[in-house]
């Protein structure tokens, strides 16, 4: 325990590691603060345009009603019709805009998100009863499977009466999904209108976590705590020298040294999550650990008694667990992929004395593992994308019931013992020429 | 038991042999000191004795036991270039490090710190500590555990006179004490002063080699009349030399009384006398010539 207290008490004293750790505890939170601006710009584009509504449409139905009265005095009556269908549509939608800003200001979420759930909802109904998705954008439809899980979500959102994720499209806030099929300028409108700004700590945590921070911040950490041996074995510092003339065995060495860089790998990347829930507290707050997260179920059963292996946007099944589930899932599995990653580093650092080549090949080879190799149960580069293990998008579009949570923690896990061995045993021939 | 044993321990870099089947052995407490000139494996040598580099093949034992034991650094120590140290870490940091590993008492480190002199900076970061201030943390840092067998590379690189002093002061009081001191060092005039017993390096076999037999006494003598000294002494056959300050005889330790009494009897007052013992000088020169040191 004392050479692990020795370790530690090395890492707490390097200038370096503090530099490095204050530089990435500033570019979260900068990066969390640059969000929650833009989070903000668009919220205060909705209000303007809320406001801005409150006075131009009564112009626009005052001079349509004036125009109105002039039509009848001309007997003009297909354009008395026009005009009253056009003061219909403008007179709701000037009470639509009056009870979102109404609701907004009183900061009544539950009423907006349930008006929200009513437009969806009417999209779903509509498009079950016609046999037909109800909603296009430019000829391009709207996923069914899009249009249920955000009428659902929604309703969620709605009984939880909590602030929701700030969209640019607010009528109508879908909640991008796998089965969306846009392309081309389509594609570009969605993803707009579906991208999500979380403001509160724990939702900016989860609108960043699919983007692969992650993998990111474990790769600093490790490119940072991962060289506890290789920075002692170079030319002008022979640190490693020292222990070798102290009645001290290689392995208690080893674990002292791979378990406090372990350890501070862990509390960097615990430290780096911590930074957008604390600088939340002096904006919007953490949030709800209650907000509900999409989960994809897949194909149902079919009526002759196995899967399908075929998407289907109309039947295919979800359901939701709170954000509070989703981050405990994350955490364990995040735990895990730094053993995972920290070994492989750690391995790489004891034949590569420079840390941006090690970071480099880690890197590299992450990314290859993802990307090329086949996403497969066994295939530990699988489970570097966490958001998609943990909300089953790899499962159901690889119909590959074996991608878990599960398995996950299992394959990682086991490949991380094995490279902790392997670093034991070229640590234990370790010399420093 | 042997206090160190070295058996056919050979050490190559690529073609290089560094370290031919070198045979070595001390059974009792003294102090040696290994030289050569640069790059010719010094270093390695102390290094592959101590089982920080693996030895091509060979055997050593430190204290009866092989070097592959770590426990064997219960009773061993070995003065490392201050590359060992952490810059980041204080004189304090490191000692009460090794105080832990080999379970010693914390109140050693200040004992071993008075003993070294560097009580003053012991909480300073390494990183601020001059040459010599590194040599003396490094020096404390061999000797907390009170080694039976020291090893010292270049324990003199760095140090000021008055820290060069102390440390000789320090070596010859450990060998008094009845630790194994073998060091490495190119001061030879500094070996000269704590020992007799050198190992000469060369293509990579030791030689050992008992400078009782090899070294000269000179005396040098400040009087009051030099003239005379120089002109009586040559006459009775002395090997005397003029030098700027006075005159410089070389002399047995039995004829000190002889030429004492040979000055005072031509009236010449004594002033000052200084013993210079060379030696190994000498030696090394014949046995490295056309070797750039």
């Amino acid at each position: 325990m004392k050479y692990f207290l020795f370790e530690c008490k090395k890492m707490l004293k390097k200038k370096s590691i503090w530099i490095a750790m204050i530089l990435s505890v500033v570019a979260i939170a900068g990066f969390y603060f640059f969000n929650y601006s833009v989070a903000d710009r668009v919220h205060q584009t909705r209000m303007l345009d809320l406001e801005n509504s409150q006075i131009d449409i009564p112009e626009k139905l005052a001079q349509d009603r004036i125009d109105l009265e002039e039509a009848k005095k001309a007997g003009d009556s297909a354009k008395v019709l026009d005009i009253e269908r056009g003061i219909a549509i403008y007179e709701k939608m000037l009470e639509d805009k009056t009870f979102q800003w109404d609701n907004i200001i009183s900061g009544n979420w539950a009423a907006i998100s349930e008006w929200q759930f009513e437009q969806l909802n009417n999209l779903v109904q509509i498009s079950i009863s016609q046999n037909y998705i109800a909603h296009s954008i430019m000829d391009q439809q709207v996923s069914m499977f899009t249009m249920r899980a955000s009428a659902e979500e929604r309703k969620l959102v709605a009984e939880l009466g909590v602030e929701p994720f700030v969209q640019w499209d607010y009528y109508i806030p879908y909640h991008p999904t796998m089965y969306d099929k846009h392309d081309g300028k389509v594609l570009e409108m969605w993803e707009r209108s579906t991208k999500r700004y979380g403001k509160q700590g724990f939702y900016f945590l989860y609108q960043v976590i699919p983007a692969f921070i992650i993998p990111f911040i474990i790769l600093i950490g490790c490119f940072v705590f991962g060289n506890n041996v290789s920075s002692e074995a170079t030319k002008k510092k022979r640190g490693m020298n020292l222990y070798a003339v102290l009645p001290l065995k290689r392995r208690q060495l080893f674990f002292a040294k791979y378990l406090s860089g372990l350890l501070f790998t862990l509390s960097f990347v615990l430290i780096i999550f911590c930074v957008p829930l604390i600088a939340s507290l002096f904006t919007s707050g953490v949030g709800s650990l209650q907000y509900p997260v999409l989960i994809y179920d897949g194909p149902v059963e079919s009526p002759f008694g196995f899967e399908t292996i075929i998407l289907n946007e109309w039947t295919d099944a979800f359901q939701f667990i709170t954000i509070g589930q989703y981050f405990s899932t994350v955490l364990l599995m995040t735990a895990v992929l730094i053993v995972f990653m920290f070994s492989i580093y750690y391995l790489l650092s004891l034949f590569i004395k420079n840390p941006t080549v090690n970071a480099a090949i880690l890197l590299i080879g992450t990314f290859f593992g993802m990307t090329v190799l086949p996403k497969t149960a066994y295939n530990p580069f699988t489970y570097v994308d966490i958001h998609r293990v943990v909300n089953r998008e790899f499962a159901v579009a690889g119909f590959n019931e074996a991608i878990t949570v599960g398995n996950g923690l299992m394959v990682l896990g086991a490949i991380g013992v094995i490279a902790i061995v392997l670093c034991y045993l070229r640590f234990r021939r370790y010399v420093v020429e | 038991m042997a206090i160190l044993a070295v058996h056919d321990l050979s050490k190559s870099y690529k073609n290089h042999q560094v370290l031919d089947k070198i045979r070595f052995t001390i059974d009792s407490p003294g102090i040696w000191a290994l030289v050569g000139p640069n790059g010719v494996g010094k270093t390695t040598f102390l290094n592959v004795v101590t089982n920080i580099l693996p030895a091509a093949s060979g055997t050593v034992e430190l204290m009866g036991k092989s070097n592959k034991d770590p426990s064997v650094f219960k009773e061993v120590a070995f003065l490392q270039d201050n590359t060992v140290l952490f810059d980041y870490l204080s004189g304090y940091d490191h000692l009460k490090y090794i105080c832990d590993v080999q379970k010693i008492y914390k109140q050693r480190i200040k004992e071993v710190a008075e003993y070294v002199g560097m009580e003053g900076y012991l909480k300073k970061t390494v990183g601020n500590y001059s040459l010599g201030m590194k040599q003396h943390l490094l020096l404390a840092m061999a000797l907390i555990n009170e080694p039976k067998l020291l090893l010292l590379d270049e324990p003199l690189n760095g140090l000021d006179p008055t820290s060069a002093i102390l440390m000789r002061g320090i070596l010859l009081e450990l060998a008094e004490k009845g630790t194994t001191i073998l060091l490495s060092s190119h001061n030879l005039a500094e070996i000269d002063r704590v020992t007799k017993q050198i190992l000469f390096l060369k293509d990579g076999k030791l030689t050992e080699v008992d400078m009782n037999t090899f070294e000269n006494t000179y005396y040098e003598f400040v009087l009051s009349n030099h003239g005379l000294a120089h002109r009586v002494l040559t006459e009775h056959e002395y090997d005397v030399e003029a030098t700027s300050g006075g005159i410089r005889v070389q002399l047995d330790n039995e004829q000190l009384d002889n030429v004492i009494d040979l000055i005072k009897g031509e009236g010449i007052h004594i002033l000052d006398i200084q013993k210079e013992i060379t030696g190994s000088e000498k030696l090394y020169k014949e046995i490295f010539s056309g070797v750039n040191t």
